[in-house]
């Protein structure tokens, strides 16, 4: 061990020096992900499996879900409010449905910092795609009915180029297809309650366990 | 004090001559009724055949047979004054129109800026003769001095009341803007320069002529101080410019668009005021102008913001003539919050701040396209909340039954089967004061396929199918 660690030094440092690259996961244990912000899903279970201990903050983040009602919006309620106290606005891209102010209200969302953008239909993507390159969002969602790998790569770009964080909610079908999103969850209804999955995640094997979202009531 | 005085011996011609095509014709400005038009200025061309203001028109057709004539309008003419008053006020704040020809302005704080005089003056020469406007131009310590150097002698110089007595002394009457009656009756004395004016002793000239001349003399010499309303730039904005050719497509328009709302900007910055609300109009051939209003949430002075803004929407209009020239004007101009900032506030890391996107999408998607949501004291769902363009204040918290975060924009009917209720029946019932209303039980239930919904039942319904008006999402 000692002597094949010395050859290795000995060999390439410069190889070393690569390897101590944050960038780099070598997939033998969970990379440590040292982010400047902390934030927190509101999800003590769903912390303790990411690699940053909470959303990232920076990036793309994929939310497939089954089927509206399974809990999707209350994944990100919690963020959003703590985003909304720090008066980042929160864009909501052509959301399918009206969000419903009072409740939003008292689960801690400023509405003075959420903000509702109809845009025309086909257009929803590049609204996005501006609205996080422009990097004054704390947080922008988008429901995108047509979205393709060459699309969501776009976002992910805008997301980093802008360091903003980005959600976009699909259906569950498109868990098939390969996605850019470093972060992909999956919901879906279980007997015992909605159930969350990891599918991506970059910097760990995305775990094989489910979280339990919000259990059945009995 | 040093004023600079600019006179301006032909404006009336040069407005007119600086857009007409062919300056080199000869052309005569007309004024009085019709029964009895006088000539009122010349072009060269005019001149060289003889004809000279205050010719009556049967006369100047006598000296010379055809000659384009053009009305005099006094209109027009405040028009350029103020005009040039404006570009003045580029160079000093304290500008003034001096009777109808001259313009004064103190240039003593500017010289640092634009300075030595020499430099300065080469400026305003060059600036003036891009404009178009013949001029003379003199410097003095006194503005009444100044005006009457201009108007006697281009070029003329003094920068102390030494050198001013000996530049006035040789100014002949004519050139003192004084009275025409009381340059005639000096004339009579014998009197033709300044300096023969300047040695007689004031008492007499006062006995003679009235306190008017001898306070006029102090004024020139520098004795009195002098008391003017100076020159106040207009509260509105309004510039147009006008192209020699037609524009057919929107590409083109944006250059002098970009430079004219360059200009608003330097203007509203020296006002330290901002604009919320102007207009961006397209003139044509033979149409009616076409009218780009332009609002903004809140005012900015940014001209690249600007800039930004109007390419959008002009990028999205269709032209509908070819367009002939290019107005904009802003006539609202609210002052500009002051903005703070925070030393240790973080970095944004793009470079665009949320107004300057918001204002790209309502650009885009129009004017509501960007919207706000905050709760409003209704039991009715669907009037329970109200959508603004800006929210200006977080609303008061309030305790709420279970609600759900999505609220269909309409109630549908739900004709699967449901698992469970959760919770519920919540009677909802209200409205009787608006012709609204209704009586609804609301209930939490769970579907088959694991979703949370918020549906009801008119009262008194117990069987049949569920009305979906939200999800617990």
């Amino acid at each position: 061990m000692r002597a094949g660690q010395a050859g290795m030094n000995s060999l390439s440092p410069t190889l070393t020096a690569l390897l101590g690259n944050p960038l780099i996961w070598r997939g033998t244990k969970p990379a440590v992900v040292q982010q400047a912000v902390h934030r927190p899903t509101g999800f003590e279970e769903l912390d303790a499996v990411l690699p940053m201990r909470g959303w990232p903050a920076t990036g793309l983040v994929e939310i497939l879900s089954a089927a509206p009602g399974l809990g999707e919006l209350s994944l990100v309620l919690p963020m959003l409010a703590g985003l909304s106290a720090q008066q980042k606005p929160i864009v909501m891209v052509a959301p399918p449905y009206r969000p419903y102010a009072p409740t939003w209200h008292c689960a801690g969302i400023r509405l003075g910092q959420l903000y509702l953008a109809e845009t025309h239909t086909d257009q929803g993507l590049w609204a996005m795609e501006k609205a996080l390159r422009s990097g004054c969002c704390g947080a922008v969602l988008g429901w995108p009915a047509q979205a393709d790998d060459r699309s969501l790569r776009r976002l992910q770009v805008a997301a980093e180029g802008g360091q903003t964080l980005g959600f976009i909610f699909r259906a569950l079908g498109a868990a098939r297809a390969p996605s850019p999103a470093p972060l992909r969850l999956s919901l879906e209804a279980k007997p015992q309650g909605s159930v969350l999955q990891i599918l991506k995640c970059r910097g760990i094997h995305p775990p094989s366990g489910s979280i339990l979202l919000r259990p059945t009531a009995h | 004090m040093l004023w600079a005085a600019i006179f301006l011996p032909q404006l009336a011609l040069d407005g007119v001559l600086r857009r007409h095509a062919a300056p080199e014709a000869p052309l005569v400005l007309l004024q009085g009724s019709d029964q009895h038009r006088i000539v009122f200025a010349v072009n060269p061309a005019a001149q060289a055949a003889g004809l000279r203001p205050g010719l009556s028109l049967n006369a100047a057709l006598a000296l010379l047979p055809s000659f384009e004539s053009l009305p005099y309008n006094p209109q027009e003419f405040l028009q350029y004054q103020e005009f040039l008053a404006a570009w003045a006020y580029r160079y000093s704040s304290l500008v003034y129109l001096d009777g109808s020809d001259i313009l004064l302005l103190e240039i003593e704080a500017s010289l640092g800026l634009f300075g030595p005089w020499p430099k300065f003056e080469h400026q305003l020469r060059a600036d003036l003769t891009a404009l178009g406007f013949h001029h003379q131009l003199a410097l003095a310590p006194t503005a009444r001095a100044a005006c009457v150097l201009a108007t006697a002698h281009d070029g003329a110089l003094a920068f102390d009341r030494t050198q001013l007595r000996k530049v006035l002394a040789a100014v002949p009457l004519q050139a003192t803007r004084l009275p025409s009656a009381q340059i005639a009756a000096l004339a009579g004395m014998g009197i033709r320069t300044l300096q023969q004016l300047l040695a007689l002793p004031r008492t007499g000239l006062t006995h003679r002529f009235g306190s008017g001349l001898s306070i006029y003399l102090e004024e020139l010499l520098g004795d009195r101080i002098e008391i003017r309303d100076c020159y106040r730039p207009p509260d509105v904005f309004d510039l147009k410019l006008e192209f020699n050719y037609e524009i057919v497509e929107y590409r083109p328009l944006l250059f002098p668009l970009k430079r004219l709302l360059g200009d608003l900007g330097v203007y509203l910055e020296q006002r330290d005021e901002g604009v919320q609300h102007f207009e961006v109009r397209l003139f044509h051939a033979e149409q009616e102008p076409t009218s780009l209003p332009i609002g903004l949430l809140s005012p900015t002075r940014d001209a690249s913001q600007l800039y930004e803004f109007c390419r959008s929407r002009l990028e999205q209009l269709v032209l509908p003539a070819a367009v002939r020239g290019l107005q904009l004007c802003a006539h609202e101009l609210p002052p500009l919050p002051a903005t703070t900032r925070d030393l240790f506030a973080p970095e944004t890391n793009g470079s665009m701040t949320w107004e300057i996107l918001r204002e790209r999408l309502r650009a885009k998607f129009g004017n509501n396209a960007v919207m706000q949501i905050l709760p409003h004291a209704d039991a009715r769902p669907e009037y329970s909340m109200r959508t603004v363009v800006q929210l200006t204040e977080e609303p008061p918290s309030l305790a709420l039954p279970p609600r759900p975060t999505w609220l269909l924009p309409a109630p549908v009917l739900w004709e699967e089967n449901i698992k469970k209720i959760l919770k519920g029946p919540e009677r909802i019932e209200a409205g009787w004061w608006d012709g609204e209303d209704f009586r609804r039980d609301y209930y939490i239930i769970q579907t088959y396929r694991g979703q949370i919904a918020w549906v009801f039942r008119p009262v008194g319904i117990k069987t049949g199918p569920w009305m979906l008006h939200g999800w617990f999402a």
